[in-house]
């Protein structure tokens, strides 16, 4: 059971999507854009912000027995959420605000 | 074939057919991510789609009082939406655009400008954006300047009343089929659009543009 980063970013895109219902946009863009705007960044915040979404994913494991990027919506919905407002609520608020920008309609 | 010797007008969409936006968007969704951890609030990234989604439903229909609608969001300050605006959509992409402009634009429009009138029509501000691409225009129009979002045709229209151009006579290029190829449609102008028809300006059916 290996942590996976893009199936983490593509659960945490839908998870978002999920919950902005009124946007627009596809899940699978929203994938697509979040990856490509990580592969954007700046090099050195992208270890860091990689190891922390695998930690993200793996942190699952000893809770629901499962990674993160295979719960069901639900549970991944209350991880998401419980982070959103834990310690590591920078990670999140990261994804969130990148899917965000990527439903918007061009 | 583009019979370039019948036009008198050729107009420019901006966003997605004078730059490429996919990667300024990347920037600036990046640019986003880090305010919103510093702010600790999703609340621009919140405002921004929001913003988006009312001008696309506004393009969809023919609201009264646009410029001020655009800004009308539910449960926000229509002041505190237009500043935000002006910062993440029109101020904070100027200084990325010149290295995202598409290729062959700046030397097809100096060919242009010696046989017809060069315009550029967006439904954002087009002054600031296009001197941050290098480039200049005989006649530019915005949604706010007509009171009318793209597919409605009245900038075009505008456009062709400032250059004496007739429709025939004119010719549209964009990106966006269902925006300035419907507009285009409307005002019987022909269109050439982005991604369609060509993708950069160096494409043999620019060759004999002059
Ligand atoms: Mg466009």
């Amino acid at each position: 059971m290996l942590p996976d980063f893009a199936a983490t970013v593509g659960a945490l895109a839908a998870t978002v999507a999920e919950r902005e219902r009124c946007a627009t946009g596809s899940v699978q863009g929203a994938r697509d854009f979040v990856l490509a705007s990580f592969a954007a960044m700046p090099v050195y915040l992208r270890p860091p912000l990689r190891a922390a979404t695998l930690f993200f994913d793996l942190w699952a494991v000893p809770r629901r027995g499962r990674l993160f990027h295979r719960l069901p919506p639900r549970q991944r919905r209350a991880q998401m959420e419980a982070w959103e407002t834990g310690p590591a609520r920078m990670l999140i608020r990261f994804y969130v605000s990148l899917v965000l920008v990527s439903l918007w309609h061009d | 074939m583009i019979d370039w010797d019948r036009f008198d007008l050729v107009v420019f969409d901006m966003d997605g057919t004078l730059y490429d936006q996919p990667p300024l968007r990347r920037r600036m969704a990046v640019m986003l991510a880090r305010e919103s951890i510093q702010s600790r609030s999703m609340a621009v990234a919140r405002m921004l789609g929001a913003y988006r989604r009312r001008r696309e439903a506004l393009a969809d229909t023919t609201a009264q009082d646009f410029a001020q609608e655009q800004y009308r969001l539910p449960g926000r300050d229509p002041e505190t939406v237009r500043a935000v605006v002006r910062e993440w959509m029109e101020e904070r992409p100027l200084p990325l655009l010149r290295r995202f402009r598409v290729e062959g634009v700046e030397a097809l429009f100096a060919r242009l400008s010696v046989s017809c009138a060069v315009a550029v029509h967006s439904d954002y501000r087009v002054e600031a954006k296009l001197a941050a691409l290098g480039l200049s225009a005989r006649f530019t129009v915005a949604a706010e300047d007509v009171g009318r979002l793209k597919p409605d045709p009245a900038g075009l229209r505008w456009l062709m009343a400032a250059a004496r151009a007739d429709p025939a006579r004119t010719l549209m290029i964009g990106d966006r089929d269902d925006r300035d190829g419907e507009a285009a449609r409307r005002a019987g102008v022909r269109a050439l659009i982005r991604g369609r028809d060509f993708r950069h300006y160096d494409e043999p059916i620019f060759r004999h543009a002059a």
